[in-house]
């Protein structure tokens, strides 16, 4: 559950890299002039060449193997900095459904391209105002694509799309869905952008009279539900992480605030009652950690059962951020809710990212469910 | 890596040939093997499990071999427990010197006081009592005023100790004494053993909302107590207390672990009280979405647990961890009971209805008896100051 040094190193080679060219109010600059792609395109080229996409992706694929802890620490650190890039959905979604659902020679190809740093992906799956990939719906008629799907983060700076679709089935059987692979200025294609409160964005995606060519297929034939699920819990574990970055970065800054503040004449960091609040939120924050560090373990020891698991993550991942970002406003009093202090770009964050992957109610459920009960 | 597979097949192998199959069963308070000149076994198996393991050394699988310990490493001490639980084996011993007095001796004790008292301690031959708070020394347990003089060849001790836990049947007591009343008061303290059969000692149970008395209060009147039974030096108590308090919030937390035993899992009382509807669900959906939360939130105490044992075995000290487990350990074991007696219903609601069943009156009293786990051994507030100041650095008043 801990790093081992070689992943320690990487970790700290990131840290002093983030430090040093993704200052947080980055992500200001990009709300107020949003760029075409969503990020600014030095940092990922930075990021590229120092080998970052490549962190989890097998070696017989051209990645680096480092594995999920070193991937894991990774992303915590972007947390830290909001740090705005193509990371997640390239390398840690799509990649992982790429590897799960597409045949040997797809993956071949594609997570080499993903690895080199050389193109991104975007991945649509909602297609209600809640996540809920069984819910899917849009299917394949005649090879043709018509309808929509909505939240799909970062495509507007993405070259691919991976799409579910449905297949066969009812909606809301596991069995009968499928990914396709287009290119996202494949003919039929419109995104509409839409910006979200934390500066980034996620488009609506409408296909209409969209032509789907066999090789837009992942694999030969569809593969199983629990592979989609394992590829979507690795995912959701590794957001956990990032999620806790934010929520680590709120409670020291919080800290150092109640340290540094005086009224009545002493800091009110040395009230009992501030004291007991930041308390409460290290122990939520290390538990919540604890459960993040067992789950990207998990996946280095090639458990595949990890539905349970990854649902427990996020759900203690978005209520530690959903209460320590509400916590750190309110403890940075009327400076707190200014703009200008960056406090309230966590929390904007922290709301996003209660979304991606499920909100607290979707996991609750799932977990119930995967424990028979 | 081998070595420790190696040690894990011969410890199942030794455990699946020497755990009676009654011994496996989960163990209920009555049946506990409690240390002591008067223990008392309520079965033969019982009786043969536990010499097996102290035999083996195994009611102290850490402390060394010479004085009749296990000697095992903190890696194997972790196979073992696993092992143990996997099986589901029963405790063989339990006594407060194994848990908290052993290591504190083991660090702070004269060569002569391990020798005397720890292979009694492994061996379960003497119960021991733990002599801390006072009535007016709670939280502030440093302000402490049981009088120990140095008069000559002995102490002579006078006061009163209370939340003595089962005092009234433990045969020595370990106890902060003031030495030196005229110095700022952690520095007037000492640890003292006393023979709970010395003239001028007497013990009072205390009755709980429980209902039970574990704990009691004693009195010391003209206690004389050998300068020999003095551990760490004189004026030195203090710094013997903090140690042992590492092992009691440890024994605290650890606590969850070794009630759950006797408890139903929350999730079947659930399913066998409330029932699941045509999809598999339980029928109230809210208690649901409780149960799932509570069952993630002892997950994540469970993996806090490895991650610290982890760190300890990378060597890593200062981690701020440690501090966190009691007060979120009890905290989860406090709501797992107010859940478990909310699936009970009307019918939770009695220590002694002889209607209720056995196991559902154990529900009421334990949630009644654990209320007493964020107070003892530090009550949360403090733990929560300490983290403050300690984790975090937060400025003192």
């Amino acid at each position: 559950m801990l790093l081992n040094e070689e992943q320690r190193l990487l970790q700290q080679s990131i840290a002093e890299f983030l430090a040093d060219q993704c200052p947080v109010e980055d992500i200001r600059n990009l709300r107020d002039e949003p760029t075409e792609k969503g990020y600014r395109e030095e940092l990922w080229q930075s990021m590229v060449e120092l080998g970052v996409p490549a962190v989890s992706i097998a070696e017989d694929f051209g990645g680096l193997g480092f594995g999920y802890l070193g991937l894991g620490a990774i992303m915590q650190d972007m947390g830290r900095h909001l740090a705005a890039s193509p990371m997640f959905s390239t390398v840690v979604w799509a990649a992982n459904i790429i590897e799960q659902c597409a045949s040997p020679s797809q993956q071949a190809e594609w997570l080499a391209s993903i690895a080199g740093g050389e193109v991104c992906y975007a991945v649509a799956i909602d297609e209600g105002r809640h996540f809920d990939p069984v819910g899917t719906a849009l299917s394949v008629d005649n090879h043709q694509l018509n309808g929509k799907k909505v939240f799909v983060l970062e495509a507007s700076g993405a070259d691919y799309l991976l799409i579910l679709v449905r297949t066969a089935g009812q909606v809301g059987d596991t069995e009968g869905l499928r990914w396709l692979r287009l290119a996202v200025d494949h003919p039929g294609i419109t995104l509409q952008r839409r910006p979200l409160m934390d500066g980034r964005n996620a488009c609506d995606v409408q296909f209409e009279a969209c032509e789907i060519p066999d090789e837009a297929w992942l694999g030969d034939s569809p593969a199983a539900w629990q592979n989609t699920q394992f590829a979507l819990d690795k995912a959701t574990i590794v957001l956990a992480a990032e999620m806790l970055g934010g929520c680590r970065e709120l409670l020291e800054r919080t800290v150092a605030y109640l340290s540094e503040r005086e009224q009545f004449d002493v800091k009110i960091g040395s009230f009992q009652a501030l004291q007991h609040r930041c308390a409460q939120m290290l122990g939520q924050l290390e538990m919540a950690q604890s459960s993040v560090q067992k789950g990207l373990a998990s996946i280095d020891y090639g458990v595949r059962q990890l539905t349970a698991l990854a649902s427990q993550v996020k759900y203690l991942a978005n209520e530690c951020y959903k209460h320590i970002s509400n916590e750190a406003v309110q403890m940075h009093g009327g400076m707190g809710v200014t703009d200008e202090v960056e406090i309230g770009l966590f929390l904007k964050r922290g709301r996003v990212c209660q979304q991606i992957l499920g909100d607290s109610s979707y996991h609750k459920d799932t977990y119930a469910k995967q424990l028979g009960f | 890596m081998e070595d420790i597979n190696a040690f894990r097949e011969e410890t199942r192998a030794w455990l699946e040939a020497n755990c009676p199959e009654s011994q496996r069963q989960p163990i209920v308070k009555e049946e506990q093997i409690w240390a002591g000149k008067n223990r008392q076994f309520p079965s033969e198996d019982a009786k043969l499990w536990f010499e097996r393991m102290r035999d083996k050394g195994w009611t102290a699988p850490t402390w060394p071999a010479e004085y009749g310990g296990g000697g095992l490493s903190s890696e194997q001490a972790r196979v073992l427990e696993k092992e143990m639980s996997r099986l589901g084996c029963r405790p063989p011993l339990y006594d407060l010197g194994l848990w908290m007095l052993g290591p504190a001796l083991l660090a702070f004790g004269s060569e002569e006081q391990k020798q005397y008292h720890i292979p009694k301690i492994i061996r379960g031959e003497v119960r021991w009592a733990q002599g801390y708070s006072e009535p007016s020394a709670g939280s502030d347990l440093a302000s402490l005023k049981t009088r120990a003089e140095v008069k000559g060849d002995h102490f002579l001790v006078n006061g009163t100790k209370i939340w003595t836990t089962q005092a009234d049947k433990a045969d020595w007591i370990f106890t902060l004494v003031r030495t030196d009343p005229d110095v700022p008061k952690q520095q007037g303290i000492s640890f003292l053993l006393i023979d709970m059969e010395s003239e001028g000692v007497s013990t009072t149970p205390i009755k709980l909302i429980s209902g039970d008395s574990e704990f009691c209060q004693t009195f010391f009147d003209d206690v004389k107590v050998p300068m020999d039974n003095l551990v760490g030096g004189l004026h030195n108590g203090w710094s013997v207390a903090k140690e042992l308090l590492k092992h009691e919030r440890k024994l605290m937390s650890n606590m969850e672990s070794m009630v759950q035993k006797e408890e139903i899992s929350v999730v079947d009382l659930a399913k066998d009280l409330i029932g699941l509807d045509s999809q598999g669900k339980l029928r109230d959906s809210s208690l649901r979405s409780e149960l799932a939360v509570n069952s993630m939130n002892a997950n994540a105490l469970e993996h806090l647990g490895e991650r610290i044992f982890f760190e300890g075995k990378a060597g890593i000290r200062d981690s701020v961890l440690p501090m966190l487990i009691k007060v979120l350990g009890t905290r989860q074991l406090q709501a797992k009971d107010e859940l478990l007696i909310s699936i009970l219903g009307n019918g939770g609601l009695s220590f002694d209805d002889p209607l209720l069943s056995p196991s559902h009156r154990a529900i009421v009293s334990n949630w009644a008896y654990n209320k007493a786990h964020t107070i003892a051994g530090g009550t949360s507030e403090i733990q929560l100051n300490i983290i403050a100041k300690r984790a975090l650095g937060m400025p003192s008043a």
